[in-house]
C-alpha cells in the first residue's frame, strides 16, 4: 500500500515557508507559489493539500481558495498579477463577491461553469464575519473560461485541507484547555461529558483530513475518481470543521466567546471557508455517482 | 480510491474472481444458520493460503504485507460472504507466544481453515470490564480445572474450540491474574445454551463445571493474557471493519428504495449522497489503520475511531432506509430490516462505542481519565 494518507513530510517542508509568508502578508504568501502548484496541469495536489493544511492550522485570512480556483481558470496573462499577490482573485456569484475591490480579478462561478467578469460601476465595501474586504458589485459576464470542473475540484480539495486542519487545530486547543482547566476539583477533560464529544469530533476531523489526502493522491495519480473524492472531502471537511468549532467553543466556555480569546480567530475562518459556494448540489451528485447510488 | 499498488490490485481481482462462486452465501450478516458453508468457505480460503497471507513464511504464511489481508476481507465483506474468522486472533497469539509444540500442532490446522474458535471472554458480570471476570482455572497436577460462567459468545455453538480467558490469579496481581486457554468445546462439564439474537443468529452462554483443560493448552505465560490480548488486537484491527460492508449496505438500501418507488425523491437522493460521503469517510479511516499497521506504527486511536465510525454508520444507513422506505421496511424479509437488526450488535460487540470513544479521548487527546 502506498503511504498516501501521510503528509507529515510535505507539511514540514511547507510549514516554515507558510509561516514566513503569513508574516510577510498576502503578497509574500502568494509569491511562495504554494497556491499555484498544479495550476499548469502538472501534478501537485499533495503539495497543495499540505500547504492548505499548514495555512488552515494558521487560520490565515485572504483569498486562498479563490486564488487556487482562479489560477486554474484564467489565461496565463492574467494569472501573473494574482500569483504575485498584486491583485486579489474574487470568485463567486454576484452581487456579493469575496475580496472585491476595483483591482480584483473577477471570476463568475455558477452551476459548474465559469466566466471572466468585469465590474459595472463601483464596488460597495462589505464587512464580513471573517474580517475580510468583500464587496457588492454588479458584474458583466465576459468570455467563458474552460476547465471549470477541474478548477472546482482543486478548490474543493484546498477548502477541505484548510477546513480539516483548522478544525484539528481548534480541537487541539480545546483539548489542551480541557487538560488544564479545573472545575469540581479536577480537569474538565476527565469528565466523559467533555471528553467524548471531543473524541467524536476528532474522529470526524480525521476522516475529513484523510479523505482530502486520498483525493490529493488520486488527483496526482490521474485516477478517474479524483473529482468525486475532492467533492466528498469538501463536504466531509465542512461538516467536520464546523462540528469541531462548535465543540471547541463549548469546551472553552466563557473564554471562547470573548473577541480576544484563543478561539475566534480560528472559528471565524472555519465559518468563512465553510460558506464558500463550491456548488454543493454538483458535489453531492459526483459522490452519489461514484458510490453507484445516483438516480 | 487508488491507494494500492498494481500487485495489490491484481490480488483484489483474484479475490473477486474467487468470490463469484460464493455470491449466494450471504452469511456476513448472520453466520449461524449457514455455518457448514461458511466453514467450507474458510477451508477454500485456507487452501489458497489466504488465511495466512501475512504470517511469516517460516510458519507457512505467504509473508505478505497487512494490506493484502485488508483487501481480502474488504472484498469478502462486500460480497457478503462472511466475516474474518476469530481463528486469526488465535493464530497471531500462537505465533507470538505459543510453544514450539503448540505452533506445530495448531498453526497448520488454523491456516487450512480446518478448526474454528469462539472467543470466551465476556461473562454475565464482566462485559466491557474484563478485568472483573470470575471464571477460574486452577492448576491441579497437569490439568487446569475450570469453573464459572461465560456469556454472549458468538459462534460458540458451531466451532470446535473456545479461546478462553480465565482467572489464574487475583485481580490486583501480575497481569491482572488472567490467562488464555484453548478448550475443546466437547469437554465434559462444558454446557452451552443458545441465546437467540435479533438478527436470526445466536449468542451462547457457556457454563464450566469442573472442566479439565490440559496444562499444555494454556497459551503464553500464566497471568500473561492481558498483554497477549492487546498485541493480538493490534495484529487484527486492520481487518475487522473494512469498508466493503458499508458499500454493500448503501447499494442494498438504494435498491430497496428504488423498488419502493422512493429513490427519485429529492430528499432521499440528497440523503443517499450524504451517506455515500460518510462511506468514503469510513473507508479512509479503515485505510489509515492499514497504513499505520503496515508502517509498524501504533494505530490504537485510529482503530478505535474506525470501529466507532464504521459501526455507527451501518446503523445510520439502516435507520435512514427505514425512515425513507416507510412501511415496506417493516415487512419481514425486507433486507433493510435485517440490516437494522444486525447493526444493533455492531456498536456493542468487540468494544462498545463508549469504550472506543474513551480510547480516542485518551490516546488522541489526552483526555478522559479512565473509561
Amino acid at each position: 500500500m502506498i503511504a498516501a494518507l501521510e503528509l507529515d513530510a510535505e507539511r514540514a517542508v511547507v510549514r516554515e515557508a507558510v509561516a514566513a509568508g503569513c508574516r510577510g502578508g498576502w503578497a509574500a504568501l502568494a509569491q511562495l507559489g504554494v497556491l499555484a502548484v498544479g495550476a499548469d496541469g502538472e501534478s501537485g495536489a499533495r503539495e497543495l493539500a499540505a500547504s492548505c493544511e499548514a495555512l488552515g492550522a494558521a487560520a490565515l485570512a485572504g483569498p486562498l481558495v479563490e486564488t487556487v480556483i482562479a489560477l486554474r481558470l484564467l489565461p496565463a496573462a492574467e494569472r501573473e498579477a494574482i500569483a504575485s499577490g498584486r491583485a486579489f482573485a474574487s470568485v463567486g456569484e454576484p452581487p456579493l463577491m469575496p475580496h472585491a475591490s476595483r483591482e480584483s480579478v473577477f471570476v463568475w462561478l455558477a452551476e459548474g461553469r465559469a466566466w471572466r467578469a468585469r465590474a459595472q460601476g463601483e464596488v460597495a465595501p462589505v464587512e464580513t464575519l471573517g474580517g475580510e474586504p468583500w464587496g457588492r458589485v454588479a458584474l458583466a459576464k465576459g468570455e467563458e473560461l474552460p476547465g471549470a470542473p477541474a478548477a472546482l475540484a482543486a478548490g474543493r480539495l484546498a477548502s477541505a485541507a484548510l477546513l480539516a486542519a483548522a478544525g484539528r487545530r481548534a480541537l487541539e486547543l480545546a483539548a489542551a484547555h480541557a487538560r488544564t482547566r479545573k472545575q469540581f476539583g479536577r480537569a474538565i477533560g476527565e469528565f466523559q461529558a467533555v471528553a467524548h464529544p471531543l473524541a467524536a469530533a476528532w474522529i470526524r476531523i480525521s476522516a475529513a483530513e484523510m479523505l482530502a489526502r486520498a483525493a490529493a493522491h488520486d488527483a496526482d495519480a490521474g485516477a478517474p475518481d479524483a473529482a468525486a473524492l475532492a467533492a466528498a472531502a469538501w463536504l466531509s471537511a465542512r461538516k467536520a470543521a464546523l462540528g469541531a468549532a462548535l465543540r471547541a467553543h463549548q469546551t472553552f466556555g466563557a473564554v471562547g466567546i470573548t473577541l480576544e480569546g484563543p478561539l475566534f480567530a480560528l472559528t471565524r475562518r472555519i465559518r468563512t471557508w465553510a460558506s464558500l459556494a463550491l456548488d454543493e448540489a454538483d458535489a453531492l451528485r459526483l459522490v452519489a455517482a461514484h458510490a453507484g447510488v445516483a438516480p | 480510491m487508488k491507494l494500492f499498488g498494481p500487485e495489490e490490485e491484481a490480488f483484489r481481482r483474484d479475490v473477486r474472481a474467487f468470490l463469484v462462486d460464493w455470491a449466494d452465501l450471504d452469511a456476513y450478516l448472520c453466520h449461524g444458520p449457514k455455518w457448514p458453508r461458511v466453514a467450507a468457505l474458510f477451508r477454500a480460503l485456507g487452501e489458497r493460503g489466504w488465511l495466512s497471507l501475512a504470517w511469516p513464511k517460516a510458519h507457512g504464511g505467504l509473508g505478505l504485507p497487512p494490506s493484502y489481508e485488508y483487501i481480502l476481507w474488504d472484498e469478502v465483506a462486500f460480497a457478503r460472504a462472511a466475516r474474518s474468522p476469530l481463528l486469526t486472533i488465535v493464530a497471531r497469539t500462537l505465533l507470538r507466544a505459543g510453544s514450539d509444540a503448540q505452533r506445530a500442532h495448531w498453526l497448520p490446522r488454523l491456516r487450512a481453515g480446518e478448526v474454528h474458535f469462539a472467543l470466551g471472554y465476556s461473562e454475565p458480570e464482566a462485559g466491557s470490564d474484563l478485568a472483573g471476570l470470575r471464571t477460574r482455572a486452577s492448576l491441579r497436577g497437569d490439568v487446569y480445572v475450570v469453573n464459572g460462567d461465560k456469556c454472549w459468545q458468538s459462534y460458540a455453538g458451531h466451532v470446535e474450540y473456545l479461546w478462553l480467558l480465565a482467572r489464574t490469579g487475583e485481580p490486583g496481581g501480575r497481569g491482572g491474574g488472567l490467562s488464555l486457554f484453548i478448550v475443546d468445546r466437547e469437554s465434559p462439564g462444558l454446557t452451552l445454551t443458545p441465546l437467540p439474537t435479533l438478527d436470526g443468529d445466536a449468542l451462547y452462554a457457556c457454563r464450566f463445571e469442573g472442566v479439565e483443560v490440559p496444562a499444555d493448552r494454556r497459551v503464553g505465560p500464566e497471568h500473561g493474557a492481558w498483554q497477549l490480548m492487546a498485541e493480538a488486537l493490534a495484529d487484527e484491527r486492520h481487518i475487522q471493519f473494512p469498508a466493503g460492508r458499508l458499500k454493500r449496505d448503501l447499494l442494498e438500501v438504494e435498491a430497496f428504495l428504488r423498488a419502493a418507488g422512493r429513490a427519485g425523491d429529492p430528499l432521499v437522493r440528497r440523503g443517499l449522497a450524504e451517506l455515500a460521503v460518510a462511506v468514503l469517510e469510513a473507508e479512509v479511516l479503515a485505510l489509515r489503520v492499514v497504513e499505520l499497521t503496515q508502517a509498524g506504527r501504533s494505530a490504537v486511536a485510529e482503530a478505535a475511531a474506525n470501529k466507532v465510525f464504521h459501526t455507527e454508520l451501518c446503523q445510520e444507513i439502516a435507520a435512514r432506509a427505514f425512515e425513507w422506505g416507510g412501511a415496506e421496511s417493516l415487512v419481514h424479509g425486507a433486507r433493510v430490516q435485517q440490516l437494522w437488526l444486525q447493526s444493533l450488535w455492531e456498536t456493542i460487540g468487540g468494544g462498545t462505542s463508549e469504550v472506543m470513544r474513551g480510547v480516542v479521548a485518551r490516546q488522541a487527546l489526552g483526555l478522559g481519565g479512565r473509561g
